[in-house]
C-alpha cells in the first residue's frame, strides 16, 4: 500500500504538468467550498438512499458546517500552494485529506448531489490513485462528454426546453445549437485524443466556447469546474496515449458500467431517480413534477404541495426528496391527536412531454412507510 | 487503420443524425419541437376508498351551479316566501382574495358545500354545523368555482387547475387531477360525465369533458384563444355546449367530440355564464349587450343594450318568456325571448354588480332574487316590483342558493349566511 502511494507521489513529482493540474484541482476544491458556504443556510438534511439512517452523521456535519467548510477552503489553498512549491508528499497527503473532507460533506445531504461533484470526485480519485494519470484523466474527460451526449437524446434537450434560463439563441437557432452540442460531445470530442495538435486545439476551443456560452444559462460554477478540469489539454503539450494496465482498465470498465446501468434498467433515470447516483446527470432533462401530500385529520384534510425548487432542476423532482418530506411530516404530525395519516401522489414528467414517467399514489404512508432502495426504487411496506 | 477509424466515425455520425431526426423531425421545417409540449394536464391521482361502495348511476340526482345543464338558475320551491329571516352564520372563510366572483354554495338538501377564496372547501349540515373541511393545496387565489354534486360525491375545481372528487359524507378524497392552470368556472354533471372550462396562465383556455367515475379525459377542446371565466351550458337536444371567452367570442362545441362547431364574434369579453332556452343561447358581454345566439350555428338573432358592461349571467322567466339580465352598474331588465324587446328595466344604482339573478318559483308564480344595493338582496316579482329585501352582513358576488325553505349566501369577506322563508 505504502509503495502504491509512493509510486503515485513519484509520478506527480516527475511531471510538472501534473503538479500544475493538481493545483488547479485544488482551485476547484476552493471554488466548491465557496459554493457550499453559500448553501449552508439550510436547516434540515436529506439522507442519501444508501444511508437512510444518516441522522447522527448529518447532524454532526450540520453542527460544524461553517467550520468544516472554512477548513475545506483553507486546506485547498494550502494544498495548491504546497504542490506549486514542489512539496509533493505533503501536497499529496493534504489532497487526500481534502477529498475525504469533500466526500464526507457531500454525503451529509442528498441535495449536494450533482454532476459537478460526481466528475470532480472521479478526476480527484484518478489524480490520487491511477497510474499514467495524465492519459487516463484525458480519457475520462472525453468519456464524460460522451456520457453527457448520450443522455441528451431526448425532446427536452433537442427542443432547448431543458435549459435553465432563456438563452441568446432562440427558435430554430436554439434547436440547431442543441444538435451541435450532441455532435460535439459524441463525435468531435474524440479530437481531444488526436495526435494532431491542430485538431486537439480546434475541439478544445469549441468546448471552451461551449462552456463560456453556458455561463449565462447555468451560472459560473459549472463552467469554471469544466474549464478547470479540461485545462489538462492546455497545460499538457503531449498527445494522448492509450497505454493502461489492468487496474486502470478496470476503472474505465467500472465507469462505463455505471453509465450503462441506468440506461438499461431504468425507463428514464433523469425522472425516476433510479440508478442515477452512480451515473452522470447533466442538463439532459428538465423535470416538472406535482407532489401532493394529503394530510388527513379527523373531519379535516389538508393538501400540502411541497416544492424543492431550491435544490436545483436536476433533483427537484427526485423521489428521495418527496419521500424524505413524508418522513419529516409524519414525524411532525405525530403530536397532533386528530392526525390520522397521509395519502401521497407524486408525478413527474419532462417539460417537453405530456407523458408521465413517474406516477405514484400511496395511501396511509405514515402507517405503511415508503422505502427507498439503494438505487432509488420506491416501495411501500405493508 | 486510419481508414477504419474514419469510417467508424462516419457511421457513428450518421447514426447520431438519424437519432436526432427521429426525436426532432421538424429540424428542417419552421415548426419548433417545443410547440408539441403539453405539460398542463397531469394523470389522475386515484385514491379509491374501497370501504365506500358508492358508484354513480347515470340517472342519479345532480346539483350544480345555476341549477340545470342550461344554467337557467330557476329553482322550484313548494311554497314561495314573502320575506326571509336570518338563521345562522358560519365561520368566516372568504378573506377577500381576488376580484372574481366567489364560489356559490350548493346543496343536495342534506348538506351544504362551498369553496372559499382562502383555499378551503367546506361541508356543512343544513343547520350550519361544520361536517368537514378540505384545504385544496397551494394556490394564491383559493376556490372560486361552485362545486357540483351527485349522489355520493362532490366535484370542485381550484385556482391551481385541479379538479377534485370528494366523498360527500366523509370528506375523503376519491381522485384529484390537475387539468390546467386555473379553474374559475363551475362544472356541470351530465350522467357519467363532468365538463368544465379551464384557464391557462398564458391567457388561454379550453373546455374538458371527463368521466366522473375515473377522472379520465373524454375530450379536450382546442385552445379557445383566451381565458374563459364562463361556466359552460349544455343543450341536450342539440348536443352543443356553449360558453364565452375573454377574446370577445362565443363558442358552440360539439358535446360528443369536443370539436368547436361555431365561434361567433360578440365584440365584448364574455365573463358570464350563458343561459340556454330552447334553441337560444344568451350571453351578456363586457360591451354592455345581451345577445341571443342560435345554438345550432351561432348566428346572432338579436342584441339588446344593457346600459353598462356586464358579467352578470342571465336567467329565464318561463311563464312570461322573459330573459332577466343585468349590468355592472346595477341595472336589471326583462327582455322578450323572441325579439329582445325591453319589457321592464330597473336601476338599482349599485357599483360593480357581479352577482347574477336567480328565479324562485312554484307551479304558478315566478319571482326574482338579485343584489340591489350594497350588501342588500332584493326579492322581486316577475314585473320587477320589490316584495322584500335582505340586509346581508357583507358584500356578495356569488349566486344565492335556494333550499326547500331557506336561502344561503356566501359573503365576499365572511362565511355562509342562512335565511329561512317566511310565508
Amino acid at each position: 500500500m505504502i509503495n502504491f502511494i509512493k509510486k503515485n507521489i513519484r509520478e506527480i513529482e516527475n511531471d510538472p504538468t501534473l503538479v500544475i493540474y493538481g493545483s488547479i484541482l485544488c482551485l476547484i476544491h476552493a471554488l466548491n467550498s465557496f459554493q457550499w458556504i453559500n448553501q449552508a443556510t439550510r436547516l434540515d438534511h436529506i439522507c442519501w438512499s444508501f444511508a437512510p439512517a444518516c441522522k447522527n452523521f448529518a447532524g454532526l456535519v450540520f453542527s460544524y458546517q461553517r467550520e468544516l467548510l472554512f477548513l475545506y477552503f483553507f486546506t485547498s489553498v494550502l494544498t495548491g500552494t504546497l504542490l506549486l512549491l514542489k512539496k509533493i508528499s505533503w501536497g499529496y497527503g493534504f489532497f487526500l485529506f481534502l477529498e475525504i473532507l469533500k466526500i464526507g460533506y457531500h454525503l451529509s445531504d442528498y441535495r449536494h448531489m450533482g454532476n459537478y461533484h460526481y466528475m470532480v470526485h472521479i478526476i480527484n480519485f484518478l489524480f490520487l490513485f491511477a497510474r499514467n494519470k495524465k492519459n487516463i484523466i484525458k480519457l475520462f474527460l472525453v468519456m464524460f462528454y460522451l456520457g453527457a451526449g448520450i443522455i441528451k437524446f431526448n425532446t427536452d434537450w433537442l427542443s432547448g426546453m431543458a435549459l435553465l434560463a432563456p438563452t441568446y439563441l432562440k427558435g430554430k437557432w436554439l434547436e440547431w445549437a442543441c444538435v451541435y452540442v450532441i455532435i460535439l460531445e459524441l463525435i468531435f470530442v474524440f479530437g481531444l485524443l488526436s495526435h494532431k495538435k491542430n485538431l486537439r486545439s480546434l475541439v478544445l476551443i469549441q468546448l471552451i466556447v461551449f462552456h463560456l456560452y453556458s455561463w449565462h444559462i447555468v451560472g459560473h460554477y459549472y463552467p469554471c469546474i469544466m474549464l478547470g478540469m479540461i485545462s489538462i489539454f492546455i497545460i499538457d503539450k503531449d498527445h494522448f496515449r492509450f497505454h493502461f494496465d489492468k487496474m486502470e482498465m478496470s476503472y474505465i470498465a467500472l465507469f462505463i458500467l455505471a453509465q450503462a446501468i441506468p440506461l438499461i434498467f431504468s425507463t428514464d433515470s433523469g425522472l425516476t431517480g433510479k440508478y442515477r447516483i452512480i451515473s452522470l446527470n447533466m442538463l439532459d432533462a428538465k423535470s416538472v413534477c406535482e407532489t401532493n401530500l394529503f394530510l388527513k385529520y379527523k373531519n379535516k384534510t389538508i393538501e400540502y404541495n411541497p416544492d424543492f425548487l431550491d435544490t436545483g432542476v436536476r433533483i427537484q423532482c427526485d423521489p428521495i426528496l418527496a419521500v424524505s418530506k413524508i418522513y419529516q411530516t409524519c414525524e411532525e404530525q405525530k403530536k397532533n391527536a386528530d392526525f390520522l395519516d397521509i395519502d401521497f401522489n407524486h408525478q413527474v414528467k419532462r417539460i417537453s412531454s405530456a407523458e408521465n414517467i413517474v406516477d405514484w399514489t400511496y395511501r396511509d404512508v405514515c402507517k405503511n412507510k415508503l422505502s427507498i432502495s439503494i438505487f432509488g426504487e420506491v416501495g411501500q411496506q405493508q | 487503420m486510419k481508414r477504419i477509424q474514419l469510417y467508424s466515425l462516419l457511421i457513428a455520425f450518421l447514426i447520431i443524425i438519424l437519432l436526432i431526426f427521429r426525436i426532432n423531425p421538424y429540424l428542417f421545417s419552421e415548426r419548433l419541437l417545443s410547440a408539441d409540449a403539453e405539460s398542463l394536464i397531469w394523470n389522475v391521482a386515484q385514491f379509491h376508498n374501497h370501504s365506500t361502495p358508492a358508484k354513480s348511476s347515470p340517472k342519479e340526482s345532480t346539483f350544480f351551479y345555476r341549477g340545470d345543464l342550461q344554467r337557467r338558475a330557476s329553482f322550484e320551491v313548494p311554497k314561495l316566501p314573502k320575506s326571509f329571516k336570518k338563521d345562522w352564520t358560519s365561520e368566516t372563510f372568504n378573506i377577500g382574495v381576488h376580484g372574481a366572483s366567489k364560489a356559490s354554495p350548493i346543496s343536495d338538501g342534506k348538506s351544504l358545500f362551498v369553496g372559499a377564496d382562502s383555499g378551503w372547501f367546506y361541508a356543512y349540515a343544513m343547520n350550519g354545523e361544520l361536517k368537514w373541511k378540505f384545504y385544496l393545496g397551494k394556490n394564491s387565489r383559493g376556490i372560486h368555482s361552485t362545486a357540483a354534486l351527485d349522489e355520493h360525491y362532490v366535484y370542485v375545481g381550484s385556482y391551481r387547475g385541479a379538479l377534485y372528487k370528494i366523498e360527500k359524507n366523509t370528506g375523503r378524497l376519491e381522485w384529484m387531477r390537475i387539468v390546467g392552470e386555473t379553474i374559475g368556472s363551475s362544472p356541470f354533471i351530465d350522467g357519467l360525465f363532468i365538463a368544465v372550462a379551464i384557464e391557462t396562465l398564458n391567457y388561454n383556455g379550453y373546455v374538458i369533458k371527463m368521466n366522473k367515475e375515473t377522472g379520465e379525459i373524454i375530450w379536450r377542446t382546442e385552445f379557445l384563444g383566451e381565458q374563459s371565466h364562463s361556466s359552460p351550458a349544455l343543450s341536450m337536444d342539440k348536443k352543443i355546449l356553449s360558453l364565452g371567452a375573454n377574446n370577445d367570442f362565443a363558442f358552440g362545441i360539439d358535446y360528443t367530440t369536443g370539436k368547436i362547431k361555431w365561434k361567433t364574434p360578440v365584440y365584448g369579453k364574455i365573463k358570464s355564464t350563458p343561459t340556454i332556452v330552447e334553441n337560444n343561447v344568451l350571453f351578456t358581454t363586457k360591451n354592455g349587450e345581451l345577445l341571443n345566439l342560435d345554438i345550432t350555428d351561432g348566428h346572432i338573432k338579436w342584441k339588446a343594450q344593457l346600459g353598462s358592461a356586464s358579467q352578470v349571467s342571465p336567467t329565464y322567466l318561463e311563464n312570461k318568456k322573459l330573459i332577466i339580465a343585468g349590468g355592472s352598474d346595477g341595472t336589471l331588465g326583462a327582455y322578450e325571448l323572441k325579439s329582445g324587446k325591453t319589457i321592464w328595466k330597473k336601476d338599482f344604482m349599485i357599483q360593480n354588480q357581479t352577482s347574477s339573478p336567480i328565479i324562485i318559483k312554484n307551479a304558478e308564480t315566478e319571482t326574482i332574487l338579485m343584489a340591489c344595493a350594497d350588501m342588500v338582496i332584493c326579492y322581486l316579482d316577475s314585473n320587477g316590483k320589490e316584495i322584500s329585501r335582505i340586509k346581508l352582513s357583507n358584500r356578495f358576488s356569488s349566486s344565492p342558493l335556494i333550499g326547500k325553505d331557506s336561502l344561503y349566501f356566501s359573503l365576499n369577506e365572511g362565511g355562509l349566511e342562512s335565511y329561512s322563508f317566511i310565508y
